[in-house]
């Protein structure tokens, strides 16, 4: 299973991370935060083993550096409407393929269009307006990259099984397509996802891609990518920031007045709890808990965060470049054999919970937020997914 | 008799304070900047020393409040949590978590008062930055002749604070 980097805002530290402290296997490229121009002066050997999203989502809002793609639907007048989209389908998915194409990119990505809700068609116009010129031209220029189709899964949608299974053999029908850029989206407001049902339901939606010969990569994963690990995908993802992390339309809009937003607290990945500490714990662990070698891992920058914390903000590059190594290496070290990795995954949920305990014993309540109730959550989904696969 | 809201329990708690209280306190309420929001702040101050009392006011999520007293703890000698008295039979049963993270149990009663049933150890904050934060706020919210520093003021280690003998000679229940 691969790991790419979510690229987006400050994607300068993805890069980093990627050619400097080898974390990851590629980028997904964020072109809401990255010119055209800026795009195609990177190394070709980080092209070669990145993909590009068009990012689609909001056609008539050119936010950020999308203005700078011509094929981006919304820069061919303001006011970008469907009727345009209709008369301009075909040379927005030649232009669009071309760039990725002449930029050496891995894969061929076929963009989304985002609504809320889908609105009554939705598949058909996705379908006529997007996703047919695309493969059209595709065919006819004998392109040879692996068509990745781009698929946001909405929270109900995963959770009804109907709506589950018509968005399956939708997908399916193309058979020119070679995966799908998968991108589930939610609501939840915790910081990990402790939804059995959802989790599980993810787990389900993804195999049955994979029974269809379809490659996976999950976008905008926080640490849940380790649970999908077990469903096999073919990637997932680590992010710099929470809207990296979780796929959040937000991202893509335009707003006229920046709203003012309590800005998130600076955390700290820990790869044995599998959970993100709030860095305000940290000097009470170091007085009460002690041990902090048996929490955090050692890389370049853990030695960093015991400088005083008047200097920690949520954007310093030592917290993300910290996760990024950590998460890769999890990543690396998960067996190839499925049931091995859930077995070990198993094991190693266990011994957090252990830890947690242990952390709980010297005094110090965690909050839910960086507390290891999820855990719990993950070790019923794998018991659950193990019980579905020994039944099929 | 309960209290309808959380926000009618911190009412009543601070007018039955205030008419009690002693030039030696300054209480602040809802404290933003420090590691959670506590509803209310004692600081017991002479020249040179400085108490800090954290209070959390629940209706009776007891979990959660010990979660957001820890937080407090970061900057405060001693944290609280202030719940309804009407609730006290079922909170007192789980006395033994306030005493493991060293936190301290208090009910206030609609109309009867207040008491402690636990009160914690001194404990020295954990965070130097935001024991200094706190002073910061501290000193915009008094007389700028009386702006306390951290340079000035160390942090009393003593069980004999005011707040205490306060508690223990004013029990209505």
């Amino acid at each position: 299973m691969k790991l790419y980097h979510q690229c987006g805002y400050n994607y300068i530290w993805n890069i980093d991370s990627f050619v400097d402290d080898k974390a990851g296997d590629g980028l997904i490229i964020s072109p809401v935060n990255v010119s055209k121009e800026k795009l195609i002066s990177l190394p070709q050997e980080i092209k070669s083993q990145s993909f590009f999203d068009p990012q689609f989502y909001i056609m008539d809002d050119n936010k950020g550096e999308l203005g700078t793609f011509d094929f981006f639907p919304g820069n061919i007048h303001e006011g970008f409407n469907t009727e345009d989209l209709k008369k301009h389908s075909r040379e927005l998915a030649e232009k669009c393929i071309s760039f990725q194409i002449e930029n050496g990119f891995n894969y061929i990505v076929i963009p989304a269009r985002h609504y809320e809700p889908w609105p009554t068609g939705y598949y058909e116009e996705f379908t006529d307006l997007i996703i047919t010129p695309f493969l059209d031209f595709s065919t006819e220029k004998d392109i040879k990259n692996k068509l990745l189709l781009t698929v946001i899964v909405k929270q109900y949608q995963l959770m009804d099984e109907e709506d589950r299974n018509y968005l399956l053999s939708w997908i399916t029908q193309f058979q020119e397509i070679g995966g799908v850029y998968l991108i589930f989206e939610n609501n939840f407001t915790s910081k990990q996802i402790k939804d059995t049902g959802y989790l599980f339901n993810a787990l389900l939606f993804i195999d049955a891609l994979k029974e269809n010969n379809l490659e996976v990569h999950i976008g905008y994963t926080n640490t849940e990518a380790i649970l999908f690990s077990v469903a096999n995908p073919d990637s997932v993802t680590i992010g710099a920031y929470a809207n990296l992390r979780n796929f959040s339309i937000d991202r893509f809009i335009t707003l006229e007045e920046r709203p003012i937003m309590q800005q998130p607290r600076p955390r700290i990945y820990s790869g044995k709890l599998y959970q993100w500490i709030d860095y305000a714990y940290i000097e009470a662990l170091q007085m009460l808990y002690k041990n902090m070698d048996l929490i955090f891992e050692d890389t370049k920058y853990k030695p960093s965060f015991s400088e005083p914390s008047d200097s920690w903000h949520f954007t310093r590059p030592e917290l993300c470049k910290h996760y990024f190594m950590v998460f890769s290496q999890q990543i690396k070290s998960l067996p190839d054999n499925i049931e091995d990795r859930t077995v070990g995954l198993v094991d190693n949920f266990t011994n957090a919970l252990e830890i947690f305990d242990k952390i709980k014993n010297c005094g110090i309540p965690l909050d839910s937020d960086s507390d290891g109730s999820h855990l719990h959550f993950w070790i019923s989904v794998i018991n659950m997914y193990k019980e579905y696969i020994k039944g099929k | 008799m309960k209290f309808n809201s959380e926000e009618e329990l911190v009412l009543h708690f601070k007018n039955y304070f205030y008419k009690r209280i002693n030039k030696d306190f300054i209480y602040l309420e809802e404290v933003k900047g420090l590691f959670g929001i506590p509803d209310g702040v004692l600081i017991e101050k002479n020249e040179n020393n400085i108490c800090i009392i954290s209070i959390e006011f629940k209706l009776n999520n007891w979990k959660r409040a010990i979660q957001q007293a820890f937080k407090y703890k970061s900057f405060s000698t001693h944290s609280f949590v202030i719940f309804d008295g009407y609730y006290s039979k079922s909170i007192l049963k789980n006395i033994e978590d306030f005493k493991q993270f060293n936190i301290g149990l208090g009910f206030f009663y609609k109309g009867q008062g207040f008491n402690i049933v636990y009160f914690p150890k001194f404990e020295r904050p954990f965070s130097e930055h935001y024991v200094n934060k706190m002073l910061n706020i501290l000193g915009e919210n008094i007389e700028s002749n009386n702006v306390i520093t951290r340079d000035k003021v160390s942090i009393v280690n003593s069980e004999d604070i005011f707040f205490q003998r306060y508690i223990q000679n004013n029990y209505t229940v």
